[in-house]
């Protein structure tokens, strides 16, 4: 299937949309911001650096697409705060499917930005309705951004069992940027959290573990090791130095 | 490093090339005619000294080393990487390790570099002699390579002040960073107002000489105030390449001899001295009496 790219909403006007949206979510609620959605706005413009342009009329069939899979929410209003993971993994999967984005496109903010305020404000404000600026310009924290990003590495490991990962070890996974640019280590670790099954809470063990890996990477580069050189690493079963007395 | 690494002499890392249809040239910090369509192979040379490799590192031999070349893209977050087990190395001839960037996959920068690293985990081996696969023995200086045109340039964005609801400056700095380690490029603009005299100047390649001091003045000052306004404190030590963090401290090393740490209690603590620093080390008004 070719991929696409979107049209990018440049940061000046992405916060005059902001405003827009704030005042709309103040006088109308959520239904009112569900109006403002289009597939296209007058200040953004994709750039010509290759890949396929997705159309106004496409992007239209992607919204709908994507709201389908989220239909269960999307006529909450506002997502509950304890279904707020189980949300983000079927939006993550659902912009990962119907997107079908060339990732380096989707490196940029503005593309996220134009996503996120120009076609889907309403998700974004029904996920997060203090609608805090990092939310919904593109950066990394945006409500839609995050949960793409997170099925772009993760995949299917995230949808794999009845007991996900939560948002404290997808956060611990991807807040430290270096280690998880090493796509084999972090799903390898996502498969360590996913199995855990020990006495210490899994977020607490999850954290350590975070730990302990990013600690080898200081005299180690793992980035050529194999899944169970990784493991090894992981669950500590790797020849380990006897204390020496020099 | 808990174990020995490679005496400086050991190991000459070369600059790096990029390889098309077998033509190989020296990259440049901008690859041209890149779009997120190329595929792009870049790679490095490599001489060892295989005496004083082996000496400094107490292993037995290079057989048991390879090396990894990186190419590491913040902005797509990934990291790619390709190795070249030195396991039959000829000894004094030069090693070729390249890597490819795939297509669709980098974006804004990517940082390269290579690595020499153990090849295999061995028994545990002499006091401080690496075992373990992946040590680092030794790692060439990264190198910066831009794939996009703008992503060397300051990030600017020619608007209507009166559209954004703006008050009518030539000009204004916008930041939508949360942290320091967030993308600079992501982050901060430099708008400048269409609808003002002088931030029109600024986009006339004839006149705008006239203005720029003023210009690069004002936008130091803007970013150091806005750093300065937070209440935080700068961690100098978790700036990677690309963020906020460090493209303000190169700024502030360059501009005004000091640490962008400095710079925000500076300014927060006595801004009249800062400015007589910031106009003495930039001489804002060249262009007026030019």
């Amino acid at each position: 299937m070719s991929q696409f790219v979107y049209p990018r909403l440049p940061l000046p006007f992405a916060e005059a949309r902001i405003s827009e949206i704030k005042k709309t979510m103040a006088d109308e609620g959520v239904s009112g911001v569900q109006a403002l959605a289009r597939a296209e706005h007058p200040r953004a413009a994709p750039v010509a650096t290759g890949g396929r342009v997705a159309s106004s009329e496409y992007i239209a069939n992607v919204r709908a697409a994507v709201l389908t899979m989220i239909e269960p929410w999307h006529w909450l209003g506002a997502i509950p705060r304890s279904q707020a993971a189980t949300f983000d993994l079927a939006l993550g999967r659902a912009l990962h499917e119907h997107l079908q984005i060339v990732p380096a496109d989707a490196a940029h903010d503005e593309t996220w930005s134009f996503l996120t305020l120009a076609v889907f404000p309403d998700v974004a404000v029904s996920r997060f309705p203090d609608m805090h600026a990092n939310r919904l310009i593109g950066t990394a924290r945006n409500a839609l951004r995050r949960t793409w990003f997170r099925q772009e590495v993760l995949g299917d490991l995230l949808h794999s069992t009845d007991r996900p990962l939560g948002e404290d070890e997808l956060v611990g996974l991807f807040e430290r940027s270096a280690l998880a640019r090493n796509h084999a280590l972090v799903r390898r670790l996502a498969v360590a959290v996913l199995a855990y099954d020990g006495p210490v809470a899994r977020s607490e063990w999850a954290r350590d573990l975070y730990k302990r890996v990013t600690f080898s990477t200081g005299p180690r580069l793992l980035d050529a090791l194999s899944d169970a050189e990784l493991d090894a690493i992981i669950y500590g079963t790797e020849l380990t130095p006897a204390p020496r007395s020099q | 490093m808990p174990h020995s690494i490679a005496d400086a002499i050991s190991v000459s890392w070369y600059g790096w090339w990029t390889d098309r249809d077998g033509d190989r040239t020296d990259l440049t910090a901008l690859l041209t005619g890149w779009d997120y369509a190329s595929r792009t192979t870049v790679g490095i040379s490599i001489d060892l000294d295989e005496e004083a490799l082996l000496a400094s590192t107490g292993l037995d031999s290079v057989d048991d080393l390879e090396i990894l070349a990186v190419a590491d893209c913040r902005a797509t977050g990934q990291r790619f990487i390709a190795t070249k087990p030195l396991r039959g190395h000829q000894r004094g001839s030069t090693v070729d390790v390249s890597v490819q960037l795939p297509p669709g996959q980098v974006a804004g920068t990517v940082q390269l570099s290579a690595h020499l690293v153990l090849a295999r985990t061995t028994s545990e081996q002499e006091y401080r002699v690496a075992f373990l696969r992946g040590s680092r023995i030794d790692s060439s200086a990264p190198f910066t390579l831009r794939l996009e045109g703008d992503s060397g340039r300051f990030p600017t964005e020619p608007v209507a002040f009166s559209e954004l609801g703006l008050e009518n400056a030539p000009w204004t700095i916008m930041t939508a960073y949360e942290e320091l380690s967030d993308s600079f490029l992501g982050g901060v603009r430099l708008l400048i107002n269409l609808e003002h005299p002088v931030g029109r100047l600024t986009l006339d390649n004839k006149a705008a000489s006239r203005v720029s001091g003023v210009l690069h003045s004002d936008v130091i000052r803007l970013l150091v105030a806005n750093v300065a306004a937070r209440s935080e404190d700068v961690d100098e030590s978790s700036n990677e390449e690309g963020s906020v963090g460090q493209v303000l401290e190169t700024m502030c090393e360059a501009y005004l001899g000091m640490s962008l740490r400095t710079a925000a209690r500076l300014y927060r603590d006595d801004p009249v001295r800062f400015d007589r620093i910031l106009q003495d080390r930039l001489d804002p008004f060249a262009g007026v009496t030019a």
